[in-house]
């Protein structure tokens, strides 16, 4: 209860109690809207102010409820989004059946697995002259984006390749394009270098068919030969013939056709008559009758799929 | 007094509501960041990333699975940093690829990290003159790492790479 000498006032943000002394100060006078001095207006401006704090009340309730309804939805989606790759191992089995599927319908595309695939009994056939104790690991592979997909697929993990998108013979020797064993970036040669080998196959040439004289690649190439020859003097060379193109590539009618290629193959062979390096022909292995790559062996007319690999670095081991 | 408490009590749940509403924003403009504190120290089967990457997205070539033993020596990452890795590589057609990695801690993970970063960049470098139609999916590579865990992806599809590692 108010003492008589105070009043209660009340506007639209709230109740407030004032002394008389103070609303005169104010300017308010007896029977004002908001003057009040007797018992019937207090208990009715008691009930009023119940009323409002019961809907400010229920107010903040609903908004808490909803609040708290939001946090538990986004607490559950949160929990089950944050678990989808981080759950325990359980392997999940509608994957790995389409992984299956997928390994079934293109034939071999897991290089660890390629020995154990059924071969015809054509394979059969040429497979016993294969050398099986050969793995290769006295050699090293130096090429392109060709000798790249070999490398993906060869499932001889003692080879070593040297080996990289785009490399032109031009620049084979010159480029830093090679980590060495102290994590710094070196050329090809100081690469060779850091090992020992008795095999090495170079396999460069297609990124520079374009060139309209082959006397400047001869000289690059022969260049590069000399130089193996200095830091691995104990290894034989071969320089790998380029591989044909499929005929569908050839209609693209830019410089990559097998004209160019057997053009520059030519170039290849004088480099090592001049120089004492082997020329290594693995056409024969993955073209068809008419000297083009098959269609099927590769999806740009030019780097060779699983399969195809796998035959040019067969005919590689069976003959080197 | 006992609406005073109810009254407090309220008010600590829409505090509690606005912090979760706060992380709510968090989640959706720094997302890697979250993975990354998420997922420090839970297992994730790095295999099963590689494999539906592999499964769920589109690549005109034909990528194989590197065997364990290879990986090391085609991508430069020394086998002392990490657990497990499973790397899909091309027949050099195309920039596409996926390696995943279980580093054997996160200082390794890092390294392995940077090392893919430093990759993609010269990646970049060479399919700019060879394939200059590759660099388009060099230049949205998706490179995460997640605690212990590396994830390289370089498709045309980075946004389902994304979602799929995470």
């Amino acid at each position: 209860m108010l003492a008589m000498n105070k009043v209660l006032c009340y506007n639209n943000l709230g109740v407030f109690c004032y002394t008389k002394d103070m609303l005169k100060k104010k300017n308010v006078k007896n029977g004002g809207a908001l003057f009040m001095d007797n018992e019937n207006n207090e208990l009715n401006i008691q009930q009023i102010r119940k009323k409002r704090v019961r809907t400010q009340q229920s107010i903040v309730s609903l908004f808490s409820i909803a609040c708290l309804l939001f946090s538990c939805v986004w607490g559950v989606h949160a929990a089950g989004s944050s678990t989808r790759f981080f759950a325990p191992s359980e392997p999940d089995t509608s994957s790995v059946a389409e992984a299956d599927a997928k390994k079934k319908n293109v034939k071999k595309t897991d290089s660890s697995s390629q020995q154990e695939e059924p071969v015809s009994d054509e394979q059969t056939e040429s497979s016993v002259s294969h050398d099986e104790n050969d793995d290769l690991s006295d050699a090293l592979f130096i090429g392109d984006s060709r000798t790249v997909g070999l490398q993906n697929t060869c499932p001889y993990p003692k080879a070593v390749f040297l080996c990289n998108i785009g490399m032109h013979i031009d620049t084979a020797l010159t480029s830093l394009d090679f980590t060495l064993s102290n994590g710094n970036a070196g050329t090809l040669i100081d690469a060779v270098s850091e090992g020992s080998y008795k095999r090495i196959f170079i396999n460069l040439g297609l990124n520079d068919i374009g060139w309209p004289d082959t006397q400047i690649f001869i000289d690059y190439y022969t260049d590069l030969i000399n130089e193996l020859k200095t830091v691995q003097p104990d290894a034989e060379i071969y320089a790998e013939a380029i591989l044909p193109v499929t005929a569908a590539r050839e209609l693209e009618g830019d410089v990559i056709n097998n004209t160019n290629i057997a053009r520059f193959n030519e170039a290849i062979e004088q480099v090592c008559q001049s120089t004492g390096a082997t020329y290594l022909d693995c056409s024969e292995a993955i073209a068809d009758e008419n000297g083009y790559l098959p269609e099927e062996a590769s999806t740009d007319g030019i780097h060779l799929l699983a399969d195809y690999c796998d035959k040019w670095l067969q005919y590689i081991i069976d003959n080197t | 007094m006992s609406k005073r408490i109810i009254s407090m009590i309220m008010c600590a749940v829409m505090a509690f509501s606005a912090a979760a509403l706060t992380g709510c924003g968090d989640d959706s403009s720094s997302a890697e960041s979250t993975a990354k504190s998420a997922s420090a120290d839970k297992s994730v089967d790095v295999s099963a990333v590689a494999d539906k990457l592999f499964n769920d997205i589109e690549y005109k070539d034909q990528l194989v699975e590197l065997s364990e033993d290879k990986v090391e020596a085609v991508t430069g990452i020394s086998k002392d940093k990490f657990k497990t890795a499973k790397v899909y590589r091309g027949s050099g057609a195309t920039a596409e690829e996926i390696d995943c990695f279980e580093a054997v801690d996160e200082d390794a993970a890092k390294e392995i990290y940077d090392s893919l970063s430093d990759y993609i960049e010269k990646q970049k470098d060479r399919y700019a003159d060879y394939a200059p139609a590759e660099l388009d999916k060099l230049g949205k590579a998706v490179i995460v790492q997640n605690g212990r865990y590396v994830f390289l992806s370089v498709s045309d599809d980075d946004a389902k790479a994304k979602d799929i590692i995470g």
